[in-house]
This record gives structure tokens, C-alpha cells and sequence, in this order.
């Protein structure tokens, strides 16, 4: 009993209902053999899967963000729109991480559409039209002041 | 300049249905004149007849405006730091595009001749979203160490 007791202590608290009912078993051998096929019962498994939950999609799935051009064109004389995109001390485009522009796609094509009208003679390169200076600001950006 | 590239010539090219072109291009202008000038007119008369000489259908042409030009801007061994923006709308073969660009860039009142496709031919493609990337697999790479 004492070995018994020792090993009850060293399984846990929560195999300790059930082994000692194994015990009282085990030590009581006089009791008919039905009692303890039932008290094993306790470690038959659940078969039915009518609790268990249903393996489906999340339902309250929300749909993916949309980034401000998602399905729209930009045009490249709309300058007012392109220079929120660069920055008014270098005139540098802003990378993916700045403008939070969806996909390489978009990213891509705001840089190309500020090249080409840089290069076409509509917008400055190296500094951002000072017209334009106060904008509301899109990107993700903090200047040091 | 043409932007973008409007791809290898083939013989079969004349052929080709024709597509929009949107040709856009800058001019000079004397300083502290304002548009109306018959010179301007006459510059712009000259391109358009070229560009029908060619075989262009014209649709229309937009002016954008005169004014300082945002760097300033050589060609034709002068410096320009005003300018007037013309936008010209035809219908072209691909084959004519490189010749008109030629005609262009001879002519002195034309500061920045470009061809450019037109936008409304682009499809816009459809976009489902800025998609999450998982940023847990890139932080360890999982090239293999000796």
C-alpha cells in the first residue's frame, strides 16, 4: 500500500482518482471482476462526433484591405496626386513600407508612372513642387522637425 | 522619347488593326507671351499635317497649359525654362510611331516629343488586396547549414 501510495503521489492529482480506484481493485481482489471492467470504463474513448466542432472556413472572415489605387489608374499628369508619393527634401519615391501600396504591382507602377512623368517634363526630380507642399499626407512618414 | 517601347517592328506591322497612340509633347515658348501666338499655331498645324501625312487619324488635340518647366530643359542647342504643354489624341499604325518620333524630335519648337499608349486601351487589373504576408517564415531562412 505504501509503494501504492507513493506512486498515486508521483503520477498527479488528476490520475490519482482514477488509479486509486485501480488500486482499490487491485488490492481488494474478492470483488467481482464486473466492478472493475466498469471502473475502467472511465478510460474508453469518445467515438461520436456530434460536440466536436465542424472543420469549415472562418465565417466571419473579414474582406482583405484595399490600398487607395486598388482597380483604379493613376494617371501621370495628375501631379498633385504622384508628388504625395516623394519626398519634398530629395524628390526620392517612396518604397513599399512608406506608401503601404498593395502587391509589387502597384508599387511598381507608381514608381514607373512618376518616372515617366519626370522624365516626359511635368514634375520635378530632385525636389517637390512647392505648390504642393501641404498636402495631406498619404504615406506612412514622419518628418524630424 | 517613346514610352513605353512600342516592340519589334515586323514587315507584317502595317498590317497590323491600328491602336491608339496619345502623343504628348512640349514646346517652346518666348518668355512673357501668352499662347495665343500664331506662331504656336503654326507649330502646331506643322504636327498635326505630319502626323496625318503619316497615315494618323487625329482625334484631338488639349493644350495643358503654358508654364515653367520643372528643371530647365536643352534642346536644339537652347535652353528652355518656359514651356507649353500639347496633348495630342490619334489613332496610328505601330510601324509610324518611329518616324513620327523622328519628324518630331527635327522640329525646333518642340522641346520633348514622346508617344505614349494610350490608357484607356490598358485594362486595369483586378486586385483582391493588400494580402498579409507572413513575416515568421522570413525571419529565419531555412537554406541549409554545414
Amino acid at each position: 500500500m505504501a509503494t501504492m501510495a507513493a506512486l498515486c503521489s508521483g503520477l498527479g492529482k488528476r490520475k490519482l482518482t482514477r488509479f486509486t480506484t485501480a488500486v482499490v481493485c487491485l488490492t481488494n481482489p474478492g470483488i467481482h471482476a464486473g466492478l472493475w471492467r466498469r471502473s475502467c470504463s472511465q478510460y474508453k474513448q469518445v467515438t461520436s462526433n456530434r460536440d466536436l466542432p465542424i472543420p469549415m472556413e472562418n465565417p466571419y472572415k473579414e474582406p482583405l484591405k484595399k490600398c487607395i489605387f486598388c482597380e483604379k489608374y493613376v494617371d501621370y499628369k495628375n501631379l498633385q496626386l504622384l508628388s504625395q508619393f516623394i519626398s519634398p527634401f530629395t524628390g526620392c519615391i517612396y518604397r513599399g513600407h512608406i506608401t503601404g501600396l498593395c502587391g509589387n504591382n502597384k508599387k511598381k507602377e507608381i514608381m514607373k508612372v512618376i518616372k515617366r512623368a519626370q522624365i516626359l517634363g511635368f514634375m520635378p526630380v530632385t525636389y517637390k513642387d512647392p505648390a504642393y507642399l501641404k498636402d495631406p499626407k498619404v504615406c506612412n512618414i514622419k518628418y524630424t522637425e | 522619347m517613346v514610352w513605353p517601347r512600342t516592340g519589334t517592328s515586323q514587315p507584317g506591322a502595317a498590317l497590323r488593326s491600328l491602336f491608339w497612340v496619345r502623343c504628348s509633347s512640349s514646346r517652346r515658348r518666348n518668355p512673357h507671351s501668352s499662347v495665343n501666338l500664331p506662331e504656336t499655331a503654326a507649330a502646331l498645324k506643322r504636327t498635326l499635317e505630319a502626323l496625318m501625312d503619316r497615315g494618323a487619324v487625329v482625334r484631338s488635340l488639349e493644350s495643358l497649359g503654358e508654364r515653367t518647366l520643372p528643371y530647365k530643359m536643352s534642346a536644339h542647342s537652347q535652353q528652355h525654362t518656359r514651356g507649353g504643354y500639347f496633348l495630342v489624341d490619334f489613332y496610328a499604325p505601330t510601324a509610324t510611331v518611329e518616324s513620327i518620333m523622328e519628324h518630331l524630335s527635327r522640329d525646333i519648337d518642340v522641346i520633348r516629343p514622346n508617344v505614349v499608349k494610350h490608357p484607356l486601351t490598358q485594362e486595369v487589373k483586378e486586385c483582391e488586396g493588400i494580402v498579409p504576408v507572413p513575416l515568421e517564415e522570413k525571419l529565419y531562412s531555412t537554406k541549409k547549414r554545414k
